[in-house]
Protein backbone atom coordinates (compact mmCIF):
# COMPACT_ATOMS: atom_id res chain seq x y z
CA UNK A 1 0.00 0.00 0.00
CA UNK A 2 1.60 3.35 -0.60
CA UNK A 3 2.12 5.84 1.51
CA UNK A 4 0.85 9.56 0.62
CA UNK A 5 3.85 12.17 0.06
CA UNK A 6 3.01 13.60 3.22
CA UNK A 7 3.33 10.65 5.18
CA UNK A 8 6.53 9.96 3.75
CA UNK A 9 7.99 13.65 4.41
CA UNK A 10 7.45 13.29 7.85
CA UNK A 11 8.38 9.60 8.13
CA UNK A 12 11.80 10.23 6.54
CA UNK A 13 11.89 14.54 8.69
CA UNK A 14 10.22 13.52 11.66
CA UNK A 15 9.19 16.88 13.24
CA UNK A 16 9.93 17.01 17.13
CA UNK A 17 11.64 13.48 17.77
CA UNK A 18 13.03 13.20 21.22
CA UNK A 19 12.01 13.73 25.08
CA UNK A 20 10.82 16.56 27.52
CA UNK A 21 11.70 15.94 31.17
CA UNK A 22 8.81 13.97 32.46
CA UNK A 23 9.36 15.03 35.84
CA UNK A 24 9.06 19.27 35.41
CA UNK A 25 6.05 20.50 36.70
CA UNK A 26 4.88 22.11 33.26
CA UNK A 27 5.42 18.92 30.78
CA UNK A 28 3.08 16.75 30.84
CA UNK A 29 3.38 12.84 29.08
CA UNK A 30 1.09 10.73 27.36
CA UNK A 31 2.02 7.11 26.34
CA UNK A 32 -0.25 4.96 24.36
CA UNK A 33 -0.41 1.97 22.51
CA UNK A 34 -2.45 0.05 19.91
CA UNK A 35 -2.89 -3.49 21.32
CA UNK A 36 -4.05 -4.19 17.77
CA UNK A 37 -1.21 -3.56 15.63
CA UNK A 38 1.57 -3.55 18.87
CA UNK A 39 2.62 0.59 18.17
CA UNK A 40 3.38 2.35 21.15
CA UNK A 41 3.40 6.33 20.98
CA UNK A 42 4.64 8.95 23.17
CA UNK A 43 3.61 12.40 22.87
CA UNK A 44 5.00 15.00 25.51
CA UNK A 45 3.94 18.80 25.79
CA UNK A 46 5.19 21.84 27.60
CA UNK A 47 3.02 24.34 28.66
CA UNK A 48 3.27 28.05 29.66
CA UNK A 49 1.66 27.72 33.10
CA UNK A 50 0.34 31.41 32.84
CA UNK A 51 -0.91 31.37 29.24
CA UNK A 52 -1.67 27.94 28.81
CA UNK A 53 0.36 27.80 25.63
CA UNK A 54 1.74 25.06 24.69
CA UNK A 55 5.09 26.01 23.76
CA UNK A 56 7.03 22.35 23.45
CA UNK A 57 6.03 18.91 22.49
CA UNK A 58 7.74 15.88 21.66
CA UNK A 59 7.25 12.46 20.48
CA UNK A 60 8.79 8.75 20.41
CA UNK A 61 7.16 6.35 18.31
CA UNK A 62 7.79 2.33 17.97
CA UNK A 63 5.25 2.03 15.19
CA UNK A 64 4.89 1.69 11.34
CA UNK A 65 5.27 4.68 8.83
CA UNK A 66 1.49 6.10 9.69
CA UNK A 67 2.02 6.38 12.83
CA UNK A 68 5.13 8.08 13.24
CA UNK A 69 3.37 10.88 11.05
CA UNK A 70 0.53 11.26 12.65
CA UNK A 71 2.68 11.85 16.05
CA UNK A 72 4.83 13.85 14.24
CA UNK A 73 2.03 15.82 12.66
CA UNK A 74 0.20 16.01 16.43
CA UNK A 75 3.42 17.48 17.80
CA UNK A 76 3.51 20.33 15.07
CA UNK A 77 -0.01 20.82 15.10
CA UNK A 78 -0.20 21.47 19.12
CA UNK A 79 2.71 23.88 19.20
CA UNK A 80 1.48 27.15 19.85
CA UNK A 81 -2.12 26.10 20.77
CA UNK A 82 -3.44 26.27 23.99
CA UNK A 83 -3.92 23.01 25.70
CA UNK A 84 -8.05 23.48 25.30
CA UNK A 85 -7.26 24.24 21.32
CA UNK A 86 -5.12 21.09 21.27
CA UNK A 87 -8.05 18.97 23.05
CA UNK A 88 -10.50 20.11 19.80
CA UNK A 89 -7.54 18.05 17.65
CA UNK A 90 -9.57 15.22 16.46
CA UNK A 91 -8.05 12.04 14.41
CA UNK A 92 -9.99 12.42 11.56
CA UNK A 93 -8.00 16.04 10.65
CA UNK A 94 -5.12 13.73 11.04
CA UNK A 95 -6.49 10.84 8.66
CA UNK A 96 -7.65 14.20 6.00
CA UNK A 97 -4.03 16.11 6.08
CA UNK A 98 -2.14 12.68 6.04
CA UNK A 99 -4.52 11.12 3.45
CA UNK A 100 -4.52 8.04 5.71
CA UNK A 101 -6.12 4.77 4.06
CA UNK A 102 -8.79 2.95 6.35
CA UNK A 103 -6.17 0.55 7.59
CA UNK A 104 -4.36 3.15 8.97
CA UNK A 105 -6.52 4.97 10.56
CA UNK A 106 -6.24 3.64 13.57
CA UNK A 107 -2.35 5.24 14.01
CA UNK A 108 -4.04 8.60 14.07
CA UNK A 109 -6.37 7.48 16.49
CA UNK A 110 -3.53 6.58 18.25
CA UNK A 111 -2.06 10.19 17.70
CA UNK A 112 -5.41 11.71 19.16
CA UNK A 113 -5.42 9.54 22.55
CA UNK A 114 -1.77 10.66 23.18
CA UNK A 115 -2.22 14.17 22.92
CA UNK A 116 -5.51 13.86 25.46
CA UNK A 117 -3.09 11.48 27.47
CA UNK A 118 -0.15 14.76 27.64
CA UNK A 119 -3.14 16.86 28.75
CA UNK A 120 -4.88 14.70 31.03
CA UNK A 121 -1.17 13.88 32.60
CA UNK A 122 -0.14 17.57 33.21
CA UNK A 123 -4.00 18.27 34.61
CA UNK A 124 -3.58 15.37 37.12
CA UNK A 125 0.00 17.27 37.69
CA UNK A 126 -1.41 20.39 38.31
CA UNK A 127 -4.15 18.68 40.41
CA UNK A 128 -1.91 17.07 42.79
CA UNK A 129 -0.04 20.57 43.25
CA UNK A 130 -2.99 22.73 44.31
CA UNK A 131 -3.98 19.85 46.55
CA UNK A 132 -0.22 19.98 48.49
CA UNK A 133 -0.57 23.55 48.60
CA UNK A 134 -3.88 23.90 49.68
CA UNK A 135 -3.10 20.97 51.94
CA UNK A 136 -0.02 23.35 52.94
CA UNK A 137 -2.39 26.30 53.72
CA UNK A 138 -4.68 24.31 56.08
CA UNK A 139 -1.68 22.59 57.66
CA UNK B 1 -23.57 -4.12 -3.07
CA UNK B 2 -25.47 -2.95 0.10
CA UNK B 3 -28.61 -3.19 -1.43
CA UNK B 4 -27.50 -7.44 -2.30
CA UNK B 5 -26.85 -7.60 1.15
CA UNK B 6 -30.46 -6.68 2.91
CA UNK B 7 -32.17 -8.71 -0.06
CA UNK B 8 -30.26 -11.94 1.53
CA UNK B 9 -31.57 -11.13 4.85
CA UNK B 10 -34.06 -13.43 6.55
CA UNK B 11 -37.09 -11.77 7.44
CA UNK B 12 -36.97 -12.05 11.65
CA UNK B 13 -39.84 -13.80 13.34
CA UNK B 14 -40.60 -11.59 16.38
CA UNK B 15 -40.11 -12.62 19.85
CA UNK B 16 -38.45 -16.50 18.52
CA UNK B 17 -35.09 -17.54 17.79
CA UNK B 18 -37.23 -18.29 14.18
CA UNK B 19 -37.05 -16.95 10.86
CA UNK B 20 -38.71 -17.07 7.67
CA UNK B 21 -37.79 -19.02 5.08
CA UNK B 22 -37.28 -16.38 2.34
CA UNK B 23 -38.62 -18.81 -0.30
CA UNK B 24 -41.87 -20.13 1.11
CA UNK B 25 -42.00 -18.02 4.03
CA UNK B 26 -42.06 -21.45 6.53
CA UNK B 27 -40.72 -20.55 9.85
CA UNK B 28 -37.45 -22.31 10.22
CA UNK B 29 -35.26 -22.17 13.87
CA UNK B 30 -32.58 -19.95 13.65
CA UNK B 31 -30.18 -22.65 14.71
CA UNK B 32 -31.37 -25.46 12.67
CA UNK B 33 -30.02 -27.52 9.42
CA UNK B 34 -29.71 -24.13 7.59
CA UNK B 35 -31.92 -25.29 5.28
CA UNK B 36 -35.87 -25.10 5.04
CA UNK B 37 -37.73 -28.54 6.06
CA UNK B 38 -40.95 -27.62 3.91
CA UNK B 39 -39.07 -26.35 0.52
CA UNK B 40 -35.04 -27.46 1.39
CA UNK B 41 -34.01 -23.97 0.03
CA UNK B 42 -30.43 -22.81 2.09
CA UNK B 43 -31.52 -20.44 4.62
CA UNK B 44 -28.95 -17.27 5.92
CA UNK B 45 -27.36 -17.72 8.74
CA UNK B 46 -27.19 -14.12 9.40
CA UNK B 47 -24.91 -11.68 9.49
CA UNK B 48 -24.80 -11.33 13.73
CA UNK B 49 -24.98 -14.82 14.00
CA UNK B 50 -21.94 -15.01 16.22
CA UNK B 51 -18.88 -17.44 14.84
CA UNK B 52 -19.46 -20.40 17.99
CA UNK B 53 -22.84 -20.41 16.89
CA UNK B 54 -22.54 -20.64 13.09
CA UNK B 55 -20.46 -23.64 13.69
CA UNK B 56 -22.94 -25.33 16.15
CA UNK B 57 -20.41 -24.90 19.00
CA UNK B 58 -20.97 -23.06 22.76
CA UNK B 59 -18.95 -20.20 23.85
CA UNK B 60 -16.36 -21.62 25.14
CA UNK B 61 -12.51 -21.27 24.88
CA UNK B 62 -11.63 -25.30 24.99
CA UNK B 63 -12.29 -26.55 21.34
CA UNK B 64 -11.51 -29.67 19.81
CA UNK B 65 -9.45 -28.78 16.50
CA UNK B 66 -10.86 -32.18 14.71
CA UNK B 67 -14.29 -31.72 16.02
CA UNK B 68 -14.00 -27.36 14.41
CA UNK B 69 -12.72 -29.03 11.05
CA UNK B 70 -15.15 -31.28 10.85
CA UNK B 71 -18.26 -28.83 11.24
CA UNK B 72 -16.31 -26.27 8.81
CA UNK B 73 -16.22 -28.64 6.34
CA UNK B 74 -19.39 -30.49 6.51
CA UNK B 75 -21.47 -26.90 6.31
CA UNK B 76 -18.90 -25.41 3.87
CA UNK B 77 -20.30 -28.65 1.50
CA UNK B 78 -24.02 -27.32 2.81
CA UNK B 79 -23.37 -24.21 1.09
CA UNK B 80 -20.67 -24.44 -1.42
CA UNK B 81 -21.35 -21.72 -4.24
CA UNK B 82 -20.85 -23.81 -7.08
CA UNK B 83 -23.90 -26.06 -5.98
CA UNK B 84 -26.00 -23.26 -6.73
CA UNK B 85 -24.96 -21.74 -9.44
CA UNK B 86 -28.02 -22.15 -11.39
CA UNK B 87 -29.49 -21.33 -8.35
CA UNK B 88 -31.99 -18.13 -8.20
CA UNK B 89 -30.59 -15.05 -7.50
CA UNK B 90 -31.23 -15.41 -3.51
CA UNK B 91 -30.07 -18.81 -3.34
CA UNK B 92 -26.45 -17.87 -4.80
CA UNK B 93 -26.81 -14.66 -2.18
CA UNK B 94 -26.96 -16.99 0.74
CA UNK B 95 -24.60 -19.46 -0.16
CA UNK B 96 -21.73 -16.73 -0.57
CA UNK B 97 -23.00 -15.23 2.33
CA UNK B 98 -23.11 -18.31 4.76
CA UNK B 99 -19.50 -19.75 2.98
CA UNK B 100 -17.86 -16.02 3.83
CA UNK B 101 -19.19 -16.39 7.34
CA UNK B 102 -18.08 -19.81 7.79
CA UNK B 103 -14.79 -19.14 6.34
CA UNK B 104 -14.08 -16.45 9.16
CA UNK B 105 -15.44 -18.18 11.71
CA UNK B 106 -13.40 -20.90 11.33
CA UNK B 107 -10.38 -18.68 11.25
CA UNK B 108 -11.20 -17.20 14.32
CA UNK B 109 -11.80 -19.85 16.12
CA UNK B 110 -9.06 -22.57 15.02
CA UNK B 111 -6.36 -20.62 17.17
CA UNK B 112 -6.86 -20.43 21.04
CA UNK B 113 -5.52 -16.67 20.83
CA UNK B 114 -8.02 -15.65 18.02
CA UNK B 115 -10.74 -17.42 19.85
CA UNK B 116 -9.81 -15.37 22.85
CA UNK B 117 -9.87 -12.48 21.06
CA UNK B 118 -13.46 -12.76 19.81
CA UNK B 119 -14.46 -14.22 23.00
CA UNK B 120 -13.82 -10.18 24.08
CA UNK B 121 -15.11 -8.92 21.59
CA UNK B 122 -18.32 -10.87 21.52
CA UNK B 123 -18.66 -10.08 25.16
CA UNK B 124 -17.34 -6.41 24.54
CA UNK B 125 -20.37 -5.97 21.72
CA UNK B 126 -22.88 -8.03 23.79
CA UNK B 127 -22.42 -4.82 27.04
CA UNK B 128 -20.21 -6.46 28.82
CA UNK B 129 -17.93 -3.62 30.33
CA UNK B 130 -14.40 -4.79 30.27
CA UNK B 131 -11.78 -2.05 32.37
CA UNK B 132 -7.67 -3.28 30.77
CA UNK B 133 -5.19 -1.16 31.76
CA UNK B 134 -2.44 -0.48 28.88
CA UNK B 135 0.64 -1.41 30.78
CA UNK B 136 2.50 1.62 30.81
CA UNK B 137 5.98 -0.10 32.11
CA UNK B 138 6.11 -2.22 28.98
CA UNK B 139 5.83 1.16 26.92
CA UNK B 140 8.48 2.60 28.46
CA UNK B 141 10.77 -0.16 27.93
CA UNK B 142 9.22 -0.50 24.09
CA UNK B 143 10.15 3.13 23.75
CA UNK B 144 13.52 2.42 25.02
CA UNK B 145 14.28 -0.28 22.71
CA UNK B 146 13.32 1.73 20.10
CA UNK B 147 15.49 4.06 20.48
CA UNK B 148 18.53 1.25 20.66
CA UNK B 149 16.98 0.09 17.34
CA UNK B 150 17.47 3.64 16.07
CA UNK B 151 20.70 3.82 16.83
CA UNK B 152 21.73 0.86 16.04
CA UNK B 153 20.51 1.13 12.31
CA UNK B 154 22.15 4.88 12.12
CA UNK B 155 25.50 3.36 13.38
CA UNK B 156 28.23 2.50 10.82
CA UNK B 157 29.01 -1.02 10.40
CA UNK B 158 32.02 -1.66 12.61
CA UNK B 159 29.82 0.38 15.62
CA UNK B 160 27.24 -2.27 15.24
CA UNK B 161 29.24 -5.21 16.25
CA UNK B 162 29.56 -3.26 19.26
CA UNK B 163 26.26 -2.63 20.11
CA UNK B 164 24.59 -6.08 18.65
CA UNK B 165 25.38 -8.35 21.83
CA UNK B 166 23.23 -5.53 23.25
CA UNK B 167 20.23 -5.75 21.33
CA UNK B 168 20.77 -9.43 21.51
CA UNK B 169 20.34 -9.31 25.08
CA UNK B 170 17.22 -7.67 24.88
CA UNK B 171 15.91 -10.17 21.92
CA UNK B 172 16.27 -13.13 24.39
CA UNK B 173 14.73 -10.94 27.80
CA UNK B 174 11.42 -9.51 25.22
CA UNK B 175 11.09 -13.30 23.84
CA UNK B 176 11.17 -15.13 27.56
CA UNK B 177 8.68 -12.41 28.35
CA UNK B 178 6.40 -13.37 25.08
CA UNK B 179 6.29 -17.17 25.95
CA UNK B 180 5.77 -16.63 29.43
CA UNK B 181 2.57 -14.23 28.81
CA UNK B 182 1.27 -16.64 26.09
CA UNK B 183 1.61 -19.32 28.38
CA UNK B 184 -0.34 -17.89 31.18
CA UNK B 185 -2.99 -16.71 28.51
CA UNK B 186 -3.49 -20.36 27.28
CA UNK B 187 -2.76 -22.33 30.52
CA UNK B 188 -3.80 -20.16 33.63
CA UNK B 189 -6.43 -17.86 31.81
CA UNK B 190 -8.27 -19.95 29.33
CA UNK B 191 -9.17 -22.29 31.45
CA UNK B 192 -10.77 -20.37 33.71
CA UNK B 193 -13.15 -19.61 31.29
CA UNK B 194 -15.15 -22.74 30.61
CA UNK B 195 -16.20 -22.58 33.95
CA UNK B 196 -17.72 -19.60 34.16
CA UNK B 197 -20.15 -21.14 31.53
CA UNK B 198 -23.79 -19.40 31.26
CA UNK B 199 -25.24 -22.76 33.10
CA UNK B 200 -22.61 -21.91 35.76
CA UNK B 201 -24.42 -18.95 36.40
CA UNK B 202 -21.23 -17.02 36.97
CA UNK B 203 -21.36 -13.38 38.47
CA UNK B 204 -20.85 -10.29 36.00
CA UNK B 205 -17.43 -8.94 37.71
CA UNK B 206 -16.20 -12.16 37.78
CA UNK B 207 -16.63 -12.72 34.16
CA UNK B 208 -15.21 -9.24 33.32
CA UNK B 209 -12.31 -9.09 35.60
CA UNK B 210 -10.91 -12.90 33.74
CA UNK B 211 -11.82 -10.82 30.61
CA UNK B 212 -10.06 -8.32 31.41
CA UNK B 213 -7.48 -10.17 31.98
CA UNK B 214 -7.18 -11.88 29.01
CA UNK B 215 -7.98 -8.88 26.99
CA UNK B 216 -4.48 -7.20 28.63
CA UNK B 217 -2.97 -10.30 28.09
CA UNK B 218 -3.60 -10.54 25.18
CA UNK B 219 -2.34 -6.79 24.19
CA UNK B 220 0.61 -7.29 26.11
CA UNK B 221 1.26 -10.37 23.57
CA UNK B 222 1.08 -8.21 20.95
CA UNK B 223 3.41 -5.50 21.85
CA UNK B 224 5.78 -7.76 22.92
CA UNK B 225 5.70 -9.52 19.62
CA UNK B 226 5.93 -6.24 17.75
CA UNK B 227 8.85 -4.90 19.51
CA UNK B 228 10.73 -8.51 19.09
CA UNK B 229 9.63 -8.58 15.41
CA UNK B 230 11.75 -5.32 15.20
CA UNK B 231 14.41 -6.71 17.13
CA UNK B 232 14.73 -9.63 14.91
CA UNK B 233 14.26 -7.81 11.96
CA UNK B 234 17.25 -5.31 12.89
CA UNK B 235 19.35 -8.57 14.00
CA UNK B 236 19.07 -10.49 10.83
CA UNK B 237 19.58 -7.48 8.41
CA UNK B 238 22.76 -6.24 9.92
CA UNK B 239 25.02 -8.18 8.33
CA UNK B 240 23.99 -7.30 4.44
CA UNK B 241 24.83 -3.70 4.61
Amino acid sequence: MPYSDKVIDHYNNPRNVGSLDKNDPNVGTGIVGAPECGDVMKLQIKVDPETEVIEDAKFKTFGCGSAIASSSLATEWVKGKRVGEALAIKNTDIVQELSLPPVKIHCSVLAEDAIKAAIADLKKKHGRKEETEALARTG
Amino acid sequence: MMDVVTEAKAVRVPSRRMWRCWACAEEVAATGEGTCPRCGKIQPLGAETDYFTALGLPRRMAIDRADLERRWHALSRRFHPDFYRTGEPRERIVALENTALLNRAYRALRDPIARAEYLVRLEEGAGTEIPSQPPQELFEEILEIQELLMDYRAAAPDERDARRPQLEARRQEIRREYERVERYLTQDLFPRWDPLSPEAAPSPTEKAVLLAEIKEAIGNRAYLRRVLNGLEEALSASGVD
